[in-house]
């Protein structure tokens, strides 16, 4: 009988506890718990400074009204990155499409100070069809800024000896008013789903 | 109440959980994924489990009520198992000094030293269920860290979980081995669950024999 209540309590307080670990059987991961966390609790992002493919100083979050839909890369990475920057190039054409360059804008912020300089960043962008307008390519102009700017958006970035860095592969959803709201997939349909779901609605 | 305890196991599970809490070790098993699972957490277990072979003595009796079966231990050992086995907890264990020590309070406390006061009152049937249950689990995370394709931890590369993957597997096999080959060469145990009496009979055998001799 003592036998039968102490493994009941034991069990009850263990499921207790491991809902309360995974925010109610939904994350697992860290990178669940960072979505999660986002789209329950948005986050204000604090005022940084980036410097664009043409060398021109932007102040983040300002974002003149429009959604920012953000991914972090370096123009290095022989693989993931060149997706990303796939992906955001056939939301590039959506945008176009559907004429919502006025609600939305694309921006890929490089974490890699040392090699990314506005050149790399131009490089990057060409390649992939950023036109420096609806989609900017950028990076941080100091390290205090760049650290900012990791630690706010929960990316981790991971030095990696065959490739350079491994990081956080997403789309960081910023509203108009500068707060993160989302986090999703950065593969192409999910963003567009994103697209529809945030920005053609308002 | 001293004499009652098993000094052996008692301060090597002690040692183990003070060496692997050793700042510098501590920071070199968890630069690496495989090493931060299979040394630091299966150790952080381990010790705890060599305390609780050293206390039984002390402890079990009084416990014994509490525990029929094993049933409240395995269920504590169960539970604080469950929770370390989110990859979620694993990344904050890096960044939280809070997360860290609670990992290695309650591996320990919650999951090795429960599982060895348990282990002895657990009958045939639940130990069977409880390693073959281990095995699959493990088999399902070694699938699990090999088969994604993104990383689990965002603190570790996904080159380091692959190879935790194939750790698991290793380990899922050399525990098969060690626990199976003993139900091969069970007969040998069948037969000594009841050495008294055999061993008397023969003896009395013997002297029979003798005495008709």
């Amino acid at each position: 009988m003592r036998t039968l209540v102490a493994a009941l309590v034991i069990a009850a307080v263990g499921l207790w506890v491991f809902t309360w670990a995974t925010d109610g059987f939904r994350v697992a991961t860290a990178e669940g718990a960072r979505r999660l966390a986002v789209a329950e609790h948005p986050v204000t992002i604090p005022g940084v400074t980036v410097e664009d493919m043409d060398g021109h100083v932007l102040h983040l979050p300002q974002t003149g009204g429009r959604t920012l839909l953000i991914e972090f890369i370096y123009t290095t990475c022989p693989t993931i990155c060149q997706d990303l920057g796939e992906g955001f190039g056939q939301l590039l054409e959506t945008i176009r499409e559907r004429k919502l360059d006025d609600r939305v804008a694309l921006l890929s912020i490089s974490f890699d100070l040392e090699n990314d300089t506005p050149k790399m960043l131009r490089h990057y962008a060409e390649h992939h069809g950023a036109d420096g307008d609806i989609w900017k390519v950028v990076r941080p102009t100091s390290r205090r800024d760049l650290e900012t700017l990791l630690t706010t958006f929960g990316v981790k970035v991971l030095p990696d000896p065959l490739y350079g860095f491994q990081h956080n592969v997403a789309i960081h959803v910023v509203d108009g008013e500068g707060r993160l709201v989302r986090i999703v997939d950065a593969d192409p349909a999910s963003a567009i789903e994103t697209l529809d779901e945030k920005v053609s609605r308002l | 109440m001293t004499s009652d305890l098993l000094k052996v196991p008692l301060f090597a599970g002690l040692a183990l959980w003070a060496g692997l809490a050793i700042p510098y070790v501590r920071l070199a098993l968890e630069t690496r994924l495989t090493t931060h699972v299979l040394i630091e957490l299966l150790g952080l277990a381990v010790a705890g489990y060599l305390i609780g072979i050293g206390l039984r003595p002390a402890l079990a009796p009084g416990l014994q009520s509490w525990n029929r079966f094993g049933l409240s231990g395995l269920a504590m050992a169960i539970c604080c198992g469950a929770v370390w086995m989110l990859p979620r907890w694993l990344d904050a264990s890096l960044e939280s000094s809070i997360v860290e020590t609670a990992k290695f309070a309650s591996l320990p406390l919650l999951l090795g030293l429960p599982l060895a006061l348990s282990w002895p009152e657990l009958g045939a049937i639940m130990r069977g269920f409880v390693k073959t249950n281990f095995l699959s689990m493990l088999l399902f995370f070694a699938w699990l860290y090999i088969a994604s394709p993104v990383r689990l931890c965002n603190s570790y590369l996904i080159d380091d979980q692959t190879m935790l993957g194939v750790s698991f597997i290793a380990v899922a096999g050399l525990l098969s081995l060690l626990w199976a080959v003993p139900l091969f060469i069970g007969r040998g145990f069948a037969v000594q669950a009841a050495p008294d009496r055999n061993t008397q009979i023969t003896k009395d055998k013997n002297y029979a024999v003798r005495s008709i001799d």
